[in-house]
Parts: C-alpha cells; sequence; structure tokens
C-alpha cells in the first residue's frame, strides 16, 4: 500500500477546482451563441484564424499525458525517453501540409469519417469507425480517469467529485459553445500551460544546477544517460509512429483541419507542432533532478507533482494543480466535441437521416456530446486500473491507418483492397507483437505491415481514383 | 488453541519490516517498484553483493514504497530496516538489459517507414492527369 | 557512450528558452489577429 499525504489542502483544491468551472463554463455559453447551424457549432464557421489556430493544435496535443506522463517517461527511459516522446511533435508537423490537401479535396467535408466514405466506400468506412471510436472513447477514459487520481493525490479530493466535476465542465461549455468554445479556452489552457511549465522549470533549476543533476544521475541511474540504452531507443519510433496514427487518422485533427480559414490550416498545424515540440523536454526534466533533489518517489507516475512541490511548495502545488486541470480540459473537450461530431455526421446523418436539417444536427450533436460524458462517466467511477492500459492498444489500430490515409490523400491509384487490407492486417500483426514482444514494438510493426500491403495493392492498382468524388455537394 | 509465548506475541505485534514481493525482482528496463510493509519509518539499503557487505542507504523515512530507474545491468540486493533496528530478508533483483541488436533493427524499421510516410506526404500528389 | 553534460543542458535550457518563445509568440499572434479582425 502506498498511502501518501496529499500536497494541497483540499479546501485549496475545491477552490481552484470551483474557480476554473465558473470560468470555463461562462466563456463557453458566450462564445456559444454565436452558433446557429450544425457548420457554427462543429466547425465555428470555418474561419479560425492563425492565433487560435495554432494554439489549439498546440493545446489539444498537450493531454495530461505530457505534462505527467513526460516526466514518468524521463524517469524511466532517461533521455531518450524525453526525446522519444517529443517525436509526437513530428505528427503535428506532418499534418500541417496534409491538412491544406484535405482543405482543397473536401471544401464541405465534415469528419475524417467522410473522407474515409467517400475515399474508399462503406466497409473501408465502417473499420475506420471501430477504430477509432476505440481509439477516442478509451483515450476519453483513460483522460477522465487520470483526472479523478491526479485531483486525488494532490488535493485530496475525492476520485469520483474530481473525476465527475473535470467531465461536468467540459460537457457543460462543449455541449454550450461547440467547436468555438474548446477552441477559445484551448487558448487560454495552452498559455497557462506553457508559462506554468517554464516557471517550474526555471524553479528547479535555481534549486539544483544541470551539472549536479548530471553527476547524480551518472552515479546513481547510469542507464537514463546511456545513448545505447535499448529500452529506450526502441521507444522512439514506435512512439513518433504512434502519435502520426493518431494525428493523421483522428478527427479531432481533421475537424481543425476543415475549421480553420483558407490557407490557415497548414501554418497553423505546422507552427502548432513548434509549440508543442519543447514541452515533453521542459516538463519531463524536472524528473530527472528528483534524484539531486533528495526527492524519494513512491511511484513513477507522482515524480513530476513530488519534484515540484519540493522546490516551490504549496504554490507548485497550486501551479501543478492548474497545469493539471488545463492540459486535462483542452483535451477533453477537444475529444468529446470531435467525436460528438463524429457519431452525428457519420453515424445519425449518413446512416439513418441524410435529409436533416441543419439546426436539428446541432441539437444532435449537443446532446451526443452529452451521452458520451455520461458514458465516459459511468464508464471511469469504478475506478479499474488496468482500462486506462487498454489505450496502448489503440497503438497498432492506428498505426495501421497511416498509410491507407497518407496514400488516399495523394495517390489516385490508391485502393480499398490495399485500405481496408491495410488496415487489418496491420492491425491484427500489430496486436499479435503487442503479446508476443511488447507495447514497444506493436504501432512499428503494424504501420510497417499496413504499408506493404498498401504499396502492393496500390502497385498492382488498375483502377483511378476520380478527385471529384471528395467534392460531395452539402 | 495452544497458549502463545510471550516473545511470540510481541513479535506479532511489531513485525519486522517485509518487502510486499515474495518472489526475486526482474527487470529487463532498468526500472522497477520496491513495496514494503512496515509499522513505521525504515531505512532501505541496496547492495550488490549477496552478503550486503557494500550495502549504502538509499531511502530513509514513512513511504511505503521507492522507484527505481536507470540501473545498469547486474545483481542487486535490498534490505528494510525500522526503528528497532529489526531486518528484513533481502530482496534480489536482477537487471538484464534488452537485447541492443534487436532495439537497433527495430529502430532501422521504424527509420525506414518513417521515411518513406515524409517521402510520399511531400511528393505530393502523383498521377493526376 | 553517454549524454554529456553540456547535451543535457542545451536540451534543458533550449527547451526552456524555446516554450517561453513559443508563450510570447502566440501572445503576439493574437494580437495581431485581432487588430486586423481575423481572430475567427
Amino acid at each position: 500500500m502506498t498511502s501518501e499525504a496529499a500536497l494541497l489542502p483540499a479546501g485549496v483544491g475545491w477552490t481552484l477546482l470551483a474557480a476554473f468551472s465558473v470560468l470555463w463554463i461562462g466563456l463557453g455559453i458566450y462564445w456559444g451563441r454565436r452558433n446557429k447551424s450544425f457548420e457554427d457549432h462543429a466547425l465555428a464557421g470555418r474561419n479560425i484564424g492563425l492565433a487560435l489556430g495554432s494554439a489549439t493544435a498546440a493545446a489539444t496535443w498537450i493531454t495530461s499525458n505530457t505534462t505527467m506522463l513526460a516526466p514518468q517517461f524521463a524517469l524511466q527511459l532517461g533521455i531518450w525517453g524525453m526525446l522519444a516522446y517529443s517525436t509526437a511533435a513530428i505528427g503535428l508537423l506532418l499534418f500541417a501540409p496534409m491538412a491544406g490537401r484535405i482543405r482543397k479535396l473536401m471544401p464541405n467535408g465534415y469528419t475524417s469519417g467522410d473522407f474515409f466514405r467517400l475515399r474508399y466506400g462503406r466497409v473501408a468506412w465502417a473499420v475506420f469507425l471501430l477504430f477509432t471510436l476505440f481509439y477516442s472513447l478509451t483515450w476519453l477514459v483513460s483522460m477522465a480517469m487520470a483526472g479523478g487520481i491526479l485531483l486525488n493525490t494532490l488535493s485530496g479530493i475525492p476520485y469520483a467529485w474530481g473525476m465527475s466535476v473535470i467531465l461536468g465542465v467540459c460537457v457543460l461549455y462543449t455541449m454550450r459553445g461547440g467547436l468555438a468554445a474548446v477552441i477559445g479556452t484551448d487558448f487560454i489552457q495552452s498559455l497557462i500551460i506553457i508559462v506554468g511549465i517554464v516557471v517550474v522549470g526555471v524553479a528547479v533549476l535555481s534549486h539544483v544546477p544541470v551539472e549536479k543533476i548530471h553527476a547524480n544521475l551518472a552515479a546513481e541511474r547510469p542507464a537514463l544517460l546511456d545513448v545505447l540504452f535499448p529500452a529506450a531507443i526502441m521507444a522512439i519510433f514506435n512512439n513518433l509512429l504512434f502519435g502520426l496514427g493518431e494525428v493523421f487518422h483522428n478527427n479531432v485533427w481533421w475537424s481543425r483541419a476543415f475549421a480553420f480559414r483558407e490557407g490557415v490550416a497548414g501554418k497553423a498545424f505546422a507552427l502548432g507542432g513548434l509549440i508543442w515540440f519543447p514541452i515533453p523536454l521542459a516538463a519531463g526534466f524536472v524528473a530527472l533532478a528528483s534524484g539531486a533533489l533528495n526527492v524519494p518517489v513512491p511511484a513513477a507516475d507522482m515524480v513530476g507533482p513530488l519534484v515540484v512541490a519540493e522546490v516551490l511548495g504549496e504554490a507548485g502545488a497550486i501551479g501543478i494543480f492548474i497545469i493539471v486541470f488545463c492540459s486535462l480540459a483542452s483535451s477533453i473537450d477537444s475529444l468529446l466535441a470531435a467525436t460528438a461530431d463524429l457519431m452525428t455526421e457519420d453515424v445519425y446523418r449518413r446512416m439513418f437521416r441524410p435529409a436533416a436539417h441543419p439546426e436539428t444536427l446541432k441539437k444532435i450533436a449537443q446532446w451526443v456530446t452529452l451521452g458520451l460524458g455520461l458514458f465516459t462517466w459511468a464508464v471511469c467511477l469504478p475506478r479499474i486500473g488496468t482500462l486506462a492500459t487498454v489505450l496502448f492498444f489503440a497503438g497498432p489500430l492506428v498505426g495501421a491507418m497511416i498509410w491507407p490515409i497518407v496514400t488516399g490523400l495523394y495517390w489516385r491509384r490508391a485502393n480499398t483492397t490495399g485500405a481496408v487490407g491495410g488496415m487489418l492486417l496491420g492491425a491484427g500483426i500489430g496486436l499479435f507483437f503487442y503479446f508476443a514482444i511488447g507495447f514497444y514494438v506493436a504501432s512499428l510493426i503494424a504501420t510497417a505491415v499496413s504499408m506493404i500491403w498498401v504499396l502492393a495493392c496500390s502497385a498492382l492498382s488498375k483502377t483511378r481514383f476520380d478527385w471529384a468524388l471528395l467534392r460531395e455537394a452539402e | 488453541m495452544p497458549a502463545i509465548p510471550a516473545a511470540a506475541a510481541a513479535a506479532a505485534a511489531a513485525p519486522p519490516p517485509s518487502f510486499s514481493a515474495s518472489a526475486p525482482l526482474s527487470s529487463d528496463t532498468g526500472y522497477t517498484r520496491l513495496d514494503w510493509n512496515a509499522s513505521g519509518d525504515v531505512v532501505v539499503e541496496q547492495a550488490r553483493k549477496a552478503d550486503l557487505s557494500d550495502a549504502r542507504t538509499i531511502y530513509e523515512g514513512p513511504n511505503h514504497a521507492l522507484f527505481l530507474s536507470g540501473l545498469g545491468g547486474g545483481t542487486y540486493y535490498f534490505s528494510l530496516r525500522d526503528e528497532t533496528g529489526a531486518r528484513s530478508a533481502p530482496l534480489k533483483l536482477t537487471v538484464s538489459h534488452q537485447s541492443l541488436t534487436q532495439a537497433l533493427f527495430l529502430t532501422a524499421i521504424g527509420f525506414l517507414v518513417f521515411i518513406a510516410t515524409v517521402a510520399v506526404i511531400f511528393r505530393g500528389a502523383r498521377d493526376d492527369q | 557512450m553517454t549524454f554529456s553534460t553540456q547535451f543535457l543542458s542545451a536540451l534543458v535550457y533550449g527547451s526552456l528558452a524555446w516554450c517561453a518563445v513559443t508563450a510570447l509568440g502566440l501572445g503576439t499572434l493574437l494580437i495581431r489577429d485581432i487588430v486586423r479582425g481575423e481572430i475567427w
């Protein structure tokens, strides 16, 4: 049993939670008043500018994983671990040229599901929906659970309450404000997170110089500094490809490609990637300082908050609380919005009610957001710890979608056999190796298998896709 | 039920600290977590020799777990001591890192797949005519 | 072969400076967008 005392008094935790909840919900209601139709609600009128666009790309990618798991990764896998984590930025950087292409090919598109349906047909669409819903729902559940657990460890707020409040607040403002509220709050959240990380980093360095951190690591944890640390170098490309698969397929990113103003999408994703890149390093290195600062770490996932509380005391704990709350909210809201839009557009509208009125669709999207929130809440309530590990199964699923998407956007000869086979074979063989060797090879093998299959099918293909088919009329 | 000797009863009231793991630990990543049961503060010692002759303190305090990472390959021994001086049985940890050849091979595949993906994106639209 | 102190310093100071610059950049970009009326 590990029962360490909370870093903050519960009263302070509740006050912070209440203040930020009121702020986000207020902004959501305020920004939501602009939305009349489904297009306004889901895509903020397709007119997001560069500042908000870049910030939302970065903020959505800064999950509780970035601020909490980066230190854990650094403590477990050392310098390569931090660098491996940072490679996830490449997903955003590579999505930049793709976003421009998507906007051009599909001026009326709503979701990544629209792309699969129009480009590869219904079977590929069904496989895609299955994979993406699995990924999105496990991501959502794992973050809501992480939220409850983190608030509990930081301030002693009971798990069920912390989880319910975070989820409830995000559901409320996403329902009311749609993508505009998600993107507006993302801007504020990303600034708070970045400034917070810089303050924390400078504070840690003022207590212990880098030379001392290095000397302590060399003496106590030599593998963390080893250039040829096997577990860490295996993580590099597996992590990179996992990130690529996550960004390329998920409607969180596609909906932003559709929502950004003409000409903004490419720049915004590239800037978002550049903003995100240093964050795992800046947030992660504090874990490496734990030894030099003499902070004992009972569990790897607590290293970040423990070091910060040691260095900055209660002010540091308050800072961590705010950073964690912002990084959770900036991702939960985006996932809720994008998944609700996907279910509204791809399931409700395309499968059942093709003639639905835009205002009805907006209402449906709001109810689906609420439904998703309730579903996530019900799954999170029993606090089954092993559920979070299910997210790693998603690695091979998303890796297997990289090549069908990339070739589908650029090659006319990419075809349905290649896409469906690539997704199923890649995911199947990737999952097999997940259990046979380990999680650190699963995404990599899935992507490689899917790539080979897609390349073979494209080489043998006689069909040439007509790009005009992607410009579906409204 | 037979009568319990006084000394045994006292020992049962404050059992010596003990590690939660019942079997020796092993790690292929250089990290692991030590968990233990104890009634108060403990001192955790780490040694490289089985007789603990080169033991040194790595933790002192009230926690019930310690996360270790970045350990080089080899064998480690840990022991606990509580405030009364009672000691736990030593716990053995064997660290043998994963194969470097396998790691480099997988990294090479990853690099190839990544470069191919980048190439497709930056070459742009093909056979558009 | 181990990562040197200089490398670790560059990584740590570089990433913190980079974060600080991006925070300032984002603020500037937002003001520019507001002035031009291009925020959304």
